[in-house]
């Protein structure tokens, strides 16, 4: 139902208009005078605040709450987090973490010094367990400080005999065995057998030589004859002018 | 809240819970009439989003406590407005029996509350025009003043006179008709 339904009949009745101060009256719920439909108007509006205007029940007005705390709790956070620290909080707060830091450093320190003046004396005594005094008394002879320590001696003595013997066994065996194996026997080894190689070339050579000219004819005494000798000739005359080549080349590389 | 209003304020922006409680028990009511008029099916969790954005937008707020007051009913506009919107965004997830812009929405609950004084009453607001209905609503659950609901719902102070003028004779038609034909 609304104004447009309204029949042209009912509408002679609203012919007056509703002045102002009715009009507030009204809205706020008093009938301005005994007119009924006034009366009923301001009804109506009592109505409808009380209708429409009804408080959250207690369930949703918790939970309303809660959400609210909860945002006005984050939104702090945010601020605090964005702007950082405000003053009044900056100075005892800070204050009082920079005297926290001192007193862990001087702790810490306080406890090193202490700690190394145990050990420098019980090291002195020679009163600490074996390989802690043994380390200790490393430490202390790096830095020129003598301290009683079994070690020490024997770390000296087996340091001169060590180095005695191996800086001879080690300069003799590698320089001496090192440059021969290298040098000399390696190359002479390559250098005869590739000649070995070669005269028994020439050997299975002659030999063939022989054997297909000799065999049949000379027989077991000749062909030894002619064997030993053709091989013995080849062999050295082979093996020496190898060797004198590629030794030569070696000793020029 | 009256005179304990400024402090009331204070203690809401630096976070007390008590200060917070005591608004929402103010202003809560009305601005959930106020949501309910305008026709929204879940008019709990506008009220919850307004009084939300109470919360976050405080620190930009300035006045007194009438100025207050029509703050947070500007935000239950805006609020409706963007409700509006996204529900228009989203027609395929309306209801056949939602109520649209234009008309009242009270829960079966509410109705079973309000019985037959609140049927009514919904009946002959759903006949306003949506302008009309703003601005009765928001004169008489808000209790905001002619220019307090213009600045609120951006008009004129003339435009809005005129406009619950308008309303308030439509009411009164409604009801000597409702007299003739009962």
């Amino acid at each position: 139902m609304t104004d447009r339904n309204a029949s042209t009949g009912d509408m002679g009745r609203f012919a007056r208009k509703l002045t102002d101060r009715e009009l507030d009256q009204v809205l706020g719920g008093q009938a301005p005078d005994e007119e009924g439909d006034l009366q009923q108007l301001a009804s109506f509006v009592r109505d409808a605040r009380a209708v429409l205007g009804q408080a959250p029940d207690e369930e949703t007005a918790a939970r309303h709450l809660a959400a609210m705390s909860d945002m006005a709790r984050d939104a702090d956070t945010a601020v605090i987090a964005s702007a950082g620290p405000t003053p009044w909080r900056r100075g005892p707060s800070s204050q009082r973490e920079r005297s926290r830091v001192m007193s862990r450093k001087l702790l810490a320190i306080v406890s090193a010094v202490v700690l190394v003046g145990l050990l420098s004396g019980a090291a002195y005594a020679g009163v600490l367990p074996g390989p802690v005094q043994r380390a200790v008394a490393d430490v202390a002879g790096n830095l020129g400080v003598a301290l009683p320590g079994s070690n020490a001696e024997n770390d000296i003595d087996e340091g001169e005999v060590n180095e005695v013997d191996d800086g001879q066994a080690g300069d003799i065996e590698q320089s001496q065995v090192g440059n021969f194996d290298e040098g000399a026997t390696d190359d002479t080894d390559e250098g005869e057998v590739g000649e070995v190689d070669e005269a028994n070339d020439v050997h299975d050579a002659e030999v063939g030589d022989v054997d297909e000219g000799d065999v049949d004819d000379s027989g077991e005494g000749e062909l030894e004859d002619s064997d030993d000798g053709d091989a013995e000739d080849s062999d050295e005359g082979a093996s020496k002018d190898s060797d004198d080549g590629e030794a030569g080349e070696d000793d020029g590389a | 809240m009256g005179i304990n209003f400024p402090q009331t304020l204070d203690a809401a922006r630096a976070g007390a819970e008590w200060a917070w409680a005591s608004i929402y028990r103010d202003l809560a009511p009305p601005v959930l009439g106020y949501v309910r008029g305008r026709g929204r099916s879940e008019p709990e969790d506008v009220t919850a989003e307004v009084f939300l954005q109470v919360v976050r937008d405080l620190p930009n707020f300035a006045g007194d406590e009438r100025d207050f007051r029509s703050w947070v009913f500007a935000i239950a506009r805006h609020r409706l407005v963007d409700d509006w919107r996204r529900r228009s965004r989203r027609p395929v997830h309306e209801s056949l029996d939602a109520p649209s812009e234009g008309t009242v929405a009270m829960s079966a609950e509410e109705d079973a509350l309000t019985g037959l004084a609140g049927e009514r009453v919904r009946q002959i607001i759903q006949g306003l025009t949506a302008d009309q209905r703003d601005v009765l609503l928001l004169r008489i659950l808000g209790d905001l003043t002619v220019e307090e609901i213009a600045r609120v719902v951006k008009k004129s102070p003339g435009a809005v006179k005129a406009l619950q003028r308008r309303g308030l004779e439509a009411i009164r038609r409604t009801i000597l008709l409702e007299g003739v034909t009962l």
